[in-house]
């Protein structure tokens, strides 16, 4: 069963109003009221603690020119928008990263969503072994970044299997010096993220493959449909919004990138590989630009909102009539 | 759809897949098992001929590389380890038993609009490197810097939308009725919720838990900003290995990393049946 | 300034008390006084009664041994022991940059044994120090007493408030790091430990870079002849980049994995070599306005240089760091190094040079000519590692008297040649009156060298936001080389980072450091940067 965020229609305050029979005054002593506050407070304020009230100290920071070389946060000055003004008009590196992230996301998404919808059609099929060869697909997902970081780190050595495998293939000539020019390190970087979460694809896709109820399916075939006709203009229909899910939960992950690229290339050669997470945490945390490094990331935020929120448009109401 | 066999083409094409997806695993092994002379041979090396487990011990006892004449390993990744499992450990607990009750909450008695989930959501599309900043601040002037409450307190707060949302969905899945049963019986609510929901989702409370497991054992940048000389995660210390300058010591890093990332694969495994709905906050259910 | 270093005696001040020493020394020399008597007064004055002992002791008597209580070294040790019987905390913990413990590790059980302080040590990459030293300052959590960043962590780290101003401390205790015979080498006496005139660190570890060869190459008969036959001038170490440029080509030979040099073109590193052609050819980084100057001629031929040269480089040179570059050439990878000093002691040890041990034959940087014909030789100070004192620490004094401590004359010469850390010369009785172990850790002619490259050595960025400026510089440097971008357009690009980066400091702050910097410079590099008129 496919479900996008199932419960909201269904959880009113009118079933918590329901005629329980238990009275209000439970042995426990606690009210209907008391109940649920003391069920959400813990998770109300560990929330308001530690992402708020931060966030509102990011925000307010980024109002001001504060850096530790000029003294306490509390006595820093007040500029208004500058920071802000500077990041979108002058700071070409900024600009370039997040042009570099959506760059890197758009081929990557699209990759892994082609990959990851082969293989979930192959994994239509009965076959032996499928349940062990299902695990052995999802094997990449499970792995830290860091560590796929690091590991692909070593795979494009310049004498590294990789570059082995590319000689033996198609002689030396063709072997390349991956974090050493700019498309390579680019390409390296895309292979690693495309290897990592493909599989998350290939698991949201197959679920969604699986749900689809066989009816329409089988009355296309009856009347005539080719399989290419059932898969374009049945099957896929009916996944949209499951390949919208993947796609959003995806563009939030990968709007981060960041574990891999610092182990692989630290956005190097020059800025090459810089993304967007990169760059805050370096302004943020080599060059202490503490302020400066959180307008930059409020930027970066309102944007991901705004786009997780345009992806969601054209679905909502056919996820909200899944979830029914 | 009922071959059991796949076409030779299909076959061909699905070996293929495996042997790309496997690839990058089976070197991050054979490296952890290479002893010095192999780490970064030229053509590297694929299979060690004299497999050793000398990096494994490196890691606890950095002098044990003496025996190749390698030095320049000072720091074991004794502190790391010993990190990592009681950040993961703990925060994980409270952030399942917080995400726990909230979830119940929600679900039962909950006034959720259609703007939560969104709002649940854009908590997870912060960029870390921006929460970190005043993390840093606020946490220096209650001293919780380079501690592991302060990291444990983080952890907790960024896993708790997600343990919050996947236990909802299992709760949500529960008829209502059963837990009505119980009340009629005569028990407070509350102690309906507690002999009856929970036990009733154990598999998904586990499930929970160990996607939790996942995401604190694997968080990076936290760890990476938030440590200075008492904390010490293993990410962390693998990122401390591969930097501009250290030397290379390519095979202890590939131990540590296989370190890290066999109970991730194992617990995956285990709850592979759960893994789109934990990826997706309970947005698919298999 | 808030410092307050407490005296080893309030009521003294150190002047006086240094005279009182002297007379005691004199009295006890001419036999008017019992050693009984004199022990007794020296530790009223503070002095331990380890160092009295040992002056009453002298077999050279005390007026000559005086000069060993009045040395840095016994300051230092007087001021730890008064210190450390104070201190609540019986720990001093180190920040140090990973590669360095080798100096530090030899004193710990001296430390424990004598004055009841755990060293304990803190390792970090190199590049992460200075960020470590960043978070403290927001951070406060006292945990680190000494630092050990490179100079161009000073100015931001003074600003921020995390170290002290040590200016007050080197004048009580006086660590003679000024003096002409065995201070620290002028000028990085100046530019590796002052920021804007204050004393902010104490250097201990004279990083500059030089250029080595293999000396049992340039003495084949062979290619002496061959060499002489085609460029027309015999085979030597090259004076100038020209020459530099000529043998690594004649040495060149891929096909037996020998490569003409190994100079670095990777990430972080790569700046370093455009640096110090840049300052070969009498360039500064800014003018006295604050404008960058590299955008120009002498830069865009210091890049074309270098992009000549990546031909007859190391195939690794891309992704060199100090240690797979020092590695590399022990093995016997490359005709040509240009490295820190302790490059050289690595390849001159047999147990990590096994190729070079013996053959390694070393000069100052190659020199340019410049417009007037003129050759100017100068170098490059680039790192050089100091001791620094954490504002929170508990025991600032301890930590102060630690760093005199290891850097004295004396106890850095003892330090310096232990393999196991980078630390190099710098001090000028480490170069110009060495000791036996000094000399057979580095040879009498390069000490020599190190010295006559010293003396010419620009420093890198010190200046308040430092390691911005660096970072611009080298991605666009590493850019150029790796052929995304022409050598003007990298320049360019680097010098507008260069000016949103003084505009976002403030140019009159970093205007003012800089030209703290350029005052203190080897008379040739002023006269040929303009740097003299400003």
């Amino acid at each position: 069963m496919t479900a996008f965020f199932t419960s909201c229609p269904r959880a009113q305050t009118a079933s918590a109003a329901q005629p329980a029979p238990a009275p209000a005054s439970a042995p426990t002593g606690l009210g209907l009221k008391g109940l649920v506050r003391v069920l959400v407070l813990p998770g109300q304020i560990v929330s308001l603690l530690v992402l708020v009230v931060p966030l509102l100290v990011a925000l307010y920071m980024s109002f001001t020119d504060w850096s530790p070389t000029r003294g306490s946060l509390f006595d820093a000055t007040f500029v208004g928008f500058e920071n802000y003004s500077e990041l979108l008009i002058y700071d070409t590196r900024f600009v370039y990263s997040i042009l570099r992230t959506a760059l890197i996301s758009m081929v990557c998404l699209s990759l892994e969503f082609v990959f990851g919808l082969g293989l979930a059609v192959l994994f239509l099929r009965e076959f032996r072994g499928k349940s062990l060869l299902f695990s052995a697909f999802l094997t990449p997902m499970m792995i830290l970044p860091v560590v796929v970081g690091y590991t692909f780190w070593m795979l494009f050595q310049t004498n590294g299997p990789v570059n082995q495998i590319i000689e033996f293939l198609f002689g030396a000539q063709a072997t390349m010096e991956w974090f050493r020019n700019a498309p390579c390190a680019v390409t390296a970087v895309i292979l690693t993220e495309v290897w990592h979460w493909t599989p998350l694809f290939f698991l949201i896709l197959l679920s969604g493959l699986n749900a689809i109820p066989e009816n329409p399916v089988r009355a296309a075939v009856i009347l005539g449909a080719s399989p290419r006709q059932v898969f374009w203009c049945i099957i896929l229909p009916m996944l949209k919004p499951v390949i919208i899910v993947a796609f959003v939960i995806r563009s939030m992950e990968i709007i981060k990138l960041f574990d891999e690229v610092f182990m692989l290339t630290r956005g190097g050669p020059g800025s090459a590989t810089e993304t967007i997470s990169l760059y805050i945490y370096k302004l943020a945390f080599n060059d202490f630009q503490l302020a400066y490094g959180a307008a930059a990331a409020f930027i970066v935020l309102l944007g991901s909102l705004l786009l997780i929120h345009l992806l969601l448009v054209p679905v909502r109401e056919q996820i909200m009539k899944a979830g029914r | 759809m009922n071959n059991r066999k796949l076409s030779l083409p299909l076959a061909l094409l699905m070996g293929a897949a495996l042997i790309v997806v496997l690839f990058p695993v089976f070197w991050i092994v054979m490296t952890a098992i290479k002893p010095p002379t192999d780490w970064n041979a030229s053509p590297a090396i694929w299979v060690p001929s004299e497999p050793t487990l000398i990096n494994f011990r490196t890691l606890f006892d950095p002098e044990a590389l003496g025996a190749y004449g390698v030095g320049g390993v000072s720091q074991a990744a004794t502190k790391a380890v010993y990190g990592s499992v009681l950040a993961t450990v703990s925060a994980t607990l409270a952030s399942v038993i917080i995400g726990l009750f909230a979830a119940i909450g929600i679900s039962r008695y909950g006034n959720n609009s259609k703007a939560t989930p969104l709002v649940i959501l854009s908590g997870r599309m912060f960029p870390p490197a921006a929460i970190a900043v005043p993390f840093v601040i606020i946490f220096s002037n209650v001293g919780l810097i380079d501690s592991y409450l302060g990291l444990f307190a983080i952890y907790v707060a960024v896993t708790l939308p997600f343990s919050t949302w996947m236990l909802k969905s299992f709760v949500d899945d529960l008829p209502r009725e059963i837990e009505e049963a119980a009340m009629i019986d005569g028990r407070s609510r509350l102690a309906a919720h507690l002999t009856v929901t929970i036990p009733l989702i154990k598999g998904g409370l586990f499930a929970t838990t160990m996607f939790i497991f996942i995401l604190n054992w694997s968080e990076f940048m936290f760890a990476l900003v938030l440590s200075y000389s008492n904390v010490c995660t293993i990410p962390v210390q693998l990122a401390k290995y591969v930097t501009a300058t250290a030397g290379t010591l390519y095979g202890v890093q590939a131990a540590l990393a296989v370190f890290a990332m066999v109970p991730l694969v194992f617990v995956g495994y285990h709850i592979q049946s759960h893994l789109a709905r934990a990826m997706t906050f309970g947005a698919i259910k298999q | 300034m808030d410092i307050n270093p407490t005296s080893l005696e309030e009521e003294a001040p150190m002047e006086l008390k240094k005279q009182k020493i002297e007379n005691l020394c004199s009295q006890y020399d001419a036999g008017g006084m019992n050693r009984r008597n004199f022990l007794k007064k020296m530790t009223f004055l503070g002095v331990s009664a380890l160092v009295a002992n040992a002056v009453s002791l002298s077999p050279l008597g005390a007026s000559k041994a005086f000069s060993a209580i009045a040395g840095p070294e016994e300051r230092a040790w007087a001021l730890a022991k008064t210190a450390a019987a104070k201190a609540t905390k019986k720990t001093l913990t180190l920040l140090i940059p990973t590669g360095s413990i080798g100096n530090m590790k030899p004193y710990t059980e001296k430390w424990k044994n004598e004055l009841g302080i755990t060293l304990e040590f803190i390792e970090e990459p190199d590049e992460v120090v200075h960020t470590k030293g960043m978070q403290e300052a927001v951070a406060k959590t006292g945990r680190y007493d000494v630092m050990m960043p490179t100079a161009m962590s000073y100015p931001d780290w003074i600003d921020s408030g995390v170290i002290f101003d040590l200016t007050d401390w080197v004048d009580q205790y006086d660590p003679e790091i000024f003096n002409k015979e065995w201070g620290v080498v002028f000028p990085a006496s100046h530019h590796a430990q002052l920021y804007n005139g204050r004393v902010a660190g104490l250097l201990n570890d004279g990083d500059q870079i030089t250029l080595l060869c293999r000396d049992d190459h340039l003495k084949n008969a062979d290619k002496q002849k061959a060499f002489e036959d085609k460029y027309g001038y015999p085979l030597a170490v090259p004076n100038t980049w020209k020459e530099y440029f000529n043998l690594a080509q004649f040495m060149h030979d891929p096909a037996n994995g020998f490569y003409g040099s190994l100079e670095y073109r990777s990430p972080y590193y790569v700046k370093w070599m455009f640096m110090q052609r840049l300052v070969s050819k009498g360039r500064l980084y800014f003018d006295n306005e604050m404008n960058p100057t590299f955008n120009t001629e002498e830069g865009v031929a210091a890049l074309e240089d270098m992009l000549a040269m990546n031909p007859y480089l190391h195939p690794d040179a891309f992704s060199f760091t100090w240690s797979s570059n020092y590695n590399a050439f022990g093995r016997g990878e490359g005709f040509m190094n240009i490295v820190w000093p302790s490059g050289f002691k690595y390849s001159k040890a047999p147990s990590t040079g096994p190729a070079t041990t013996g053959k390694i034959a070393a000069t100052v940087m190659p020199a340019d000519t410049l417009k007037d014909g003129q050759q100017l030789y100068a170098g490059l100070f680039c790192w050089g590692y100091g001791y620094a004192v954490s504002k929170y620490s508990a025991n600032p004094e301890l930590s102060y008297a630690y760093a005199q401590w290891m850097t004295s004359p004396t106890i850095s010469a003892d330090a310096i040649p232990y393999l196991g850390g980078y630390s190099d010369p710098y001090r000028v009785n480490h170069m110009k009156a060495p000791t036996q172990r000094l000399i057979d850790t580095y040879s009498p002619e390069y000490l020599e060298t190190l010295y006559d490259n010293m003396v010419n050595t620009v420093p890198d960025f010190c200046l308040p936001g430092g390691f911005e400026y660096q970072d611009a510089l080298d991605k666009e440097v590493h850019a150029c080389m790796t052929g995304a971008k022409k050598p003007k357009k990298a320049l360019d690009d680097a010098a507008r980072k260069f000016d949103r980066i003084t505009r976002r400091i403030g140019r009159e702050k970093v205007q003012k450091s800089w030209l703290a910097l350029a005052r203190n410079l080897a008379e040739p590099i002023k006269k040929a940067s303009g740097a003299d008129k400003w």
